[in-house]
């Protein structure tokens, strides 16, 4: 094994030029219309990495940090503006899963075409054709166009081309969120071998689950720069600040809701721990604690606060209010703060809180509270929505058996 | 399962493949590389792409030579019997007018707008984005070789002599696939950046059947029309074509603007795409 990084990037930065309207040949030509509409921005810039040979390295960060133009750089899909990049062995860009797939070709077609594209030869192909389909657990369809194929078929075809390729360096973008769980387990369990296997795996994921899993040292990136490099636990943390920061993330209750301005103010939403410390990141069952702080600009009669967590999809995976017993009267300027105690018993991923204020009429809402985002670690076997901490056992039933032998 | 524990494989075994990108523009040597190692993968598309065009007809493959063979019929009719030409065997001289022209038209029509119709494929995986033009070059090859087989085995029947002259259908195929991949790989690269090069394009094909001598032998073309055949680049191509089957051409001048011009669509061709050839799907 080589000593050099499979991966250097040195002050790479990506500049895109935005066009209002593409220009027209015959106006260019002609000079008819001197300047087009059009704005040059980076995407990202100054990127400094190096990715040593058969580790891991996780990208994160929000919509249109730069991620995805770093990793397209990285697979050779684009070239930087500036800086160098430079990698060592085959690549293989997951960027989406069943590149140049077709729908009117066979499984078996779509793969030599897959794997081709991925760098194989026809005799390479040939030799892992049936531990490809093994993989994909599509044998029976392999000769039925993919046309007719599942879309969980199709990501699992996908994804099992690109593992089977082998290469040196493997880019993926997201890919982790298709197919079912059970695949998903299965692949996060493949490239984890690739990696101990001497692989370099650089990856883009939403899921802090999978990123934990599979990369132990993650990039940050904000803005179209790099904001940090280091562990994933304290990468996770910096992106769940980041998260906090985004204004952007309020939920929308329900359009039947007014919202009423100037009366109630949302000073703060905080996260605490079990020791009243701020927390980003903590282990299923961790007892927890929003607070919110609120200011009254008016006086309010009656005041119903509400709390609501959010999971990995965005969706609600649940939501509380006081409305069957609301608080007293608020007098104007009059601070105070309203808390919900529960413990976190949630699979591994990333989810907020948010919290809000209405009156008692159900219909009006006062002021919402921003998302506080945090990380759970949760308990590695478990998945879904909820750890409800189920207790696994199994009862001997010794006579029964015995008398269905005899 | 055992798979994953054997090493990577590698195409050296000692020396793995360096890839070095420092700024957008690609060398003529790194792009004529890429392309040879994708060799395979240009078959591989054109397969595909002459599949699933053809693939779910009744008729199969056959459609790909039967427009073509129909409006080469309806022309020698049409043709022959409202203008006069004078063209000794009409039919056969439009016929293998035609097998060229059809190959140059769709090869041009398809692949110029090639690069930013791959954008799908080309934005999650690099190989030379030539190659997507390459592709239509490759596909329309099966056409052209059953229309000179129609041709050739038409001239029996129809009492045509065929001598060693059918042997310049070899420098006239080639030259015939190096020019129409040359100007394709241009108007390709220049339609990701204007997209009217698509109706320039379109314009063109509808002309240059009327303007070249597909229809008409350049000899019995009206005098207006001499100055355009003689820079028209697909005279020198129609030129060898017919000559092959025995009819008299222009040749020698037009032989020479043709491969004028093949060179120069050839070097833009190169400039443009190692220029743009990493970013053209950065506008996508």
């Amino acid at each position: 094994m080589t000593a050099a990084p499979a991966i250097e990037l040195r002050g790479v930065g990506k500049r895109f030029t935005k066009y209002d309207d593409l220009p027209l040949l015959i106006t260019s030509a002609t000079r008819l219309q001197r300047r087009h509409r059009r704005a040059k921005l980076w995407a990202i810039r100054g990127v400094d990495v190096e990715i040593p040979t058969g580790t891991s390295l996780g990208m994160i960060g929000r919509n249109g940090s730069g991620k995805t133009t770093l990793l397209s750089m990285m697979a050779g899909v684009t070239a930087p503006t500036e800086g160098l990049l430079r990698i060592r062995g085959r690549v293989a860009p997951l960027i989406s899963v069943g590149v140049g797939f077709h729908t009117e070709l066979t499984g078996r077609e779509n793969v030599y075409l897959n794997a081709t594209i991925l760098g194989l030869t026809k005799k390479q192909i040939d030799q892992r054709i049936e531990s490809i389909v093994d993989f994909a657990e599509i044998d029976a369809f392999l000769d039925t166009p993919v046309k007719f194929y599942s879309s969980g078929m199709f990501v699992r075809l996908g994804f099992a081309v690109a593992i089977h390729s082998e290469p040196d360096v493997m880019i993926v973008d997201e890919v982790l969120a298709v197919g079912d769980l059970g695949f998903q387990v299965k692949c996060l369990e493949r490239m984890a071998r690739l990696v101990q296997g001497g692989t370099t795996v650089v990856m883009v994921s939403h899921n802090m689950g999978a990123i934990q899993r599979l990369t132990p040292r993650v990039l940050l990136l904000d803005k179209g720069a790099p904001v940090f490099l280091g562990t994933a636990e304290a990468a996770i943390s910096r992106y769940h600040e980041l998260l906090d920061e985004d204004p952007d993330t309020e939920v929308d209750l329900s359009s039947a809701l007014r919202h009423e301005r100037g009366t109630v103010e949302m000073v703060s939403v905080e996260l605490l721990g079990p020791d009243g410390e701020a927390l980003k990141q903590v282990r299923s069952g961790t007892p927890l604690t929003v607070r919110l702080t609120a200011r009254a600009l008016a006086p309010v009669t009656e005041v119903v606060v509400g709390f609501s967590l959010t999971g990995p999809d965005s969706q609600v995976i649940y939501m509380d209010t006081n409305a069957s017993h609301p608080f007293g009267r608020m007098e104007a300027g009059e601070v105070a703060a309203f808390t919900m105690s529960f413990a976190a018993a949630l699979p591994t991923g990333s989810y907020s809180v948010s919290g809000w204020l209405q009156r008692s009429d159900h219909r009006t809402v006062l002021a919402r509270s921003r998302h506080a985002a945090f990380f759970v670690d949760g308990r590695p076997t478990v998945t879904g929505a909820a750890d409800l901490r189920g207790l696994i056992s199994r009862e001997e039933l010794a006579s029964e058996v015995s008398e269905a032998v005899s | 399962m055992t798979a994953i524990a054997t090493p990577p494989p590698t195409r050296d075994d000692d020396v793995l493949p360096l890839l070095e990108l420092a700024g957008e523009r690609s060398t003529p040597l790194a792009l004529g590389r890429g392309l040879w190692s994708s060799r395979e993968l240009l078959v591989l598309l054109a397969r595909k792409e002459f599949h699933v065009k053809y693939r779910r007809m009744s008729f199969g493959t056959l459609w790909a030579v039967v427009l073509p063979l129909l409006q080469s019929v309806v022309m020698a009719i049409v043709f022959s019997h409202l203008v006069v030409f004078h063209v000794p065997h009409y039919a056969i001289f439009i016929l293998s007018g035609m097998a060229a022209w059809t190959y140059f038209s769709s090869v041009f029509a398809s692949g110029s707008t090639a690069i930013a119709g791959g954008a799908s494929l080309a934005s999650k995986v690099y190989f030379p984005r030539a190659l997507l033009c390459l592709v239509q070059s490759v596909t329309a090859l099966y056409g052209l070789v059953i229309m000179i087989g129609i041709v050739l085995v038409l001239c029996v029947p129809l009492g045509v002599h065929l001598g060693p002259a059918v042997l310049l259908l070899i420098p006239g195929i080639l030259l015939l696939l190096v020019f129409s991949s040359a100007l394709t790989l241009t108007a390709a690269a220049l339609h990701v950046y204007f997209r009217d090069v698509n109706y320039v394009v379109n314009a063109l094909v509808l002309l240059l059947l009327y303007l070249s001598p597909v229809i008409y032998s350049p000899a019995l073309a009206p005098r207006i029309l001499h100055p355009l055949l003689v820079v028209n680049p697909l005279t020198g191509i129609l030129d060898l074509f017919h000559a092959a089957l025995g009819y008299p051409g222009a040749m020698g001048l037009a032989l020479f603007v043709t491969g004028a011009w093949t060179i120069f669509f050839l070097a833009t061709a190169v400039v443009l795409h190692s220029r743009f050839d990493r970013v053209f799907t950065d506008l996508q």
